[in-house]
């Protein structure tokens, strides 16, 4: 069997002297979905967040293809792994301005960020175009989370980690965005969400974070 | 030159009488700072009292090492000033701030005497201290502003940072929107005082030389060769310091270590 491409051994967080989680063993086989289920505060977005050495594990061991996540592995790392998350800011200035500013990174040179790219994402997000004029500030919820994933699929990464990213949108369109990322086969998806709509399909691999301490 | 008249011990007396302002809006407002003014004025006449006797003892020897030995001290004690006013721990952070200080001042004081003032002394105890405080304030007070605006920023946008490397930025590109509003803030109070010499305000070298008994042409060059030194200063020590701290700052994937901020 192929090296998973996230692994998590034996990994454990604690916040001073509360434990979120302990010995936490998870692998994530390329091209699955796999659901981190669980309550708030079970350290969900943590397991997320280590994967990318955003957070550093108490003990244990990530391993991204087949590799122990290290401080010289992780920018290379980084520059392979979409990230989507509730807690995260894009910065300030003009949406379509602070989108752009993502693709100036060298490690996304290939993405496309061009005005038919960001129209094309708007019309598969059910976004008013002209959002992107507007500074991110102005933003609800809703649309800048659906302007993050907008700017997760231009980046055209392989492996999502996806936390809480359909949270703020409407039933419909909750729908319309984990299918349409469920439904891509070669994608490998990573994400912890308290949304049932995950739960509809059978692609999807369910875990209880609780459960795997 | 003539020289400027002297200030006779009264004069200094009539000038302390002008702390009755402070005095009186403590009465009036009770903003709670007359005591701290009191205090700070009381430092400012016994470091100045003291600096003015070993400063007449300096020029008077002129003699390179001691002026070197002075300059020496001025960048110790500003490189501590640098880490503590911009909430970095002294212990950790005070080697690189020192080396940045005193590796701006030698360059730039040393570009100053020679090409501009062509000194056959580099080290010649009159300029040498006189211009080099001047240059080592100002350096002192850009990197006070542009540290702690970097890191303050950063601290305060974490979000933004974090997202940042995520999505693959390198180590530079994830730094780059902090190092702009740093060196802009760092920059800006030199840029407009550039800006506005002469119509707003006179600066301090200038009216010194204008005292002093120089004729106002001269003054003005050396307030813009000054001046132009100065802003060469704060770019050098600028981005010396930040270039320096951030090696200690964060750690190697690229997170700020908070546990070195106070």
């Amino acid at each position: 069997m192929a090296e998973p491409v996230i692994e998590f051994r034996q990994v454990s967080l604690r916040d001073g002297a509360r434990t979120i989680f302990q010995d936490v063993n998870l692998a994530v086989q390329a091209g699955e979905k796999l659901l981190l289920w669980g309550r708030s505060g079970s350290g969900k977005s943590s397991l997320l967040k280590m994967a990318l050495g955003l957070i550093h594990p108490g003990s244990g061991e990530v391993r991204v293809a087949g590799q122990p996540l290290d401080g010289r592995n992780v920018w290379e790392i980084r520059r392979k792994i979409g990230f989507v998350s509730q807690e995260f800011q894009f910065g300030r200035g003009l949406t379509r301005e602070v989108l752009r500013r993502f693709g100036t990174f060298k490690a996304n040179a290939g993405a496309q960020f061009d005005d038919e790219a960001l129209r094309d994402m708007c019309r598969l997000l059910e976004l008013d175009e002209r959002l992107l004029d507007k500074p991110t500030e102005e933003l609800s919820g809703g649309e800048r989370q659906r302007m993050a994933i907008m700017l997760v699929l231009l980046l055209r990464r392989q492996t999502l980690l996806l936390d809480e990213v359909t949270s703020a949108l409407d039933p419909a369109l909750k729908q319309k965005v984990v299918r349409f990322l469920v439904d891509q086969p070669d994608r490998t998806i990573l994400a912890a969400a308290h949304d049932d709509v995950w739960l509809e399909h059978a692609q999807v691999r369910v875990v209880k974070l609780e459960e795997l301490t | 030159m003539n020289g400027a008249p002297d200030i006779s011990v009264l004069g200094l007396l009539f000038c302390l009488l002008l702390l009755a302002l402070p005095l009186a809006l403590e009465v009036k407002l009770r903003p709670g700072i007359f005591r701290q003014t009191l205090l700070a004025a009381a430092r400012m006449v016994a470091q100045l009292g003291l600096v003015g006797l070993f400063l007449e003892y300096v020029f008077e020897s002129d003699l390179a090492w001691l002026t070197g030995l002075w300059l020496v001290a001025m960048v110790m004690f500003a490189a501590f000033t640098v880490a503590r006013s911009s909430k970095l721990r002294v212990r950790k952070f005070y080697p690189p701030l020192l080396a940045s200080l005193a590796a701006t001042l030698l360059f730039v004081l040393f570009y100053f005497n020679g090409a501009v003032m062509h000194l056959g002394d580099l080290l010649e105890a009159k300029y040498a201290i006189a211009i080099g405080g001047m240059l080592l304030g100002n350096s002192l007070r850009g990197c006070i502003i542009g540290i702690s605006n970097f890191y303050g920023g950063i601290r305060a946008e974490e979000g933004v940072y974090r997202y940042n490397l995520a999505l693959g930025a390198t180590r530079f590109e994830a730094l780059a929107p902090f190092l702009r509003q740093a060196f802009t803030a760092a920059l800006m109070p030199t840029v407009a005082t550039m800006s506005t010499l002469g119509i707003v305000f006179l600066p301090g070298m200038m009216t010194g030389q204008i005292i002093g008994g120089s004729g106002p042409l001269l003054a003005i060059k050396y307030q813009i060769a000054i001046m132009l030194a100065i802003y060469a200063c704060i770019i050098l020590s600028v981005s010396l310091s930040l270039w320096l701290t951030v090696k200690h700052a964060f750690d190697e994937y690229g997170l700020l270590r908070t546990e070195l901020l106070t």
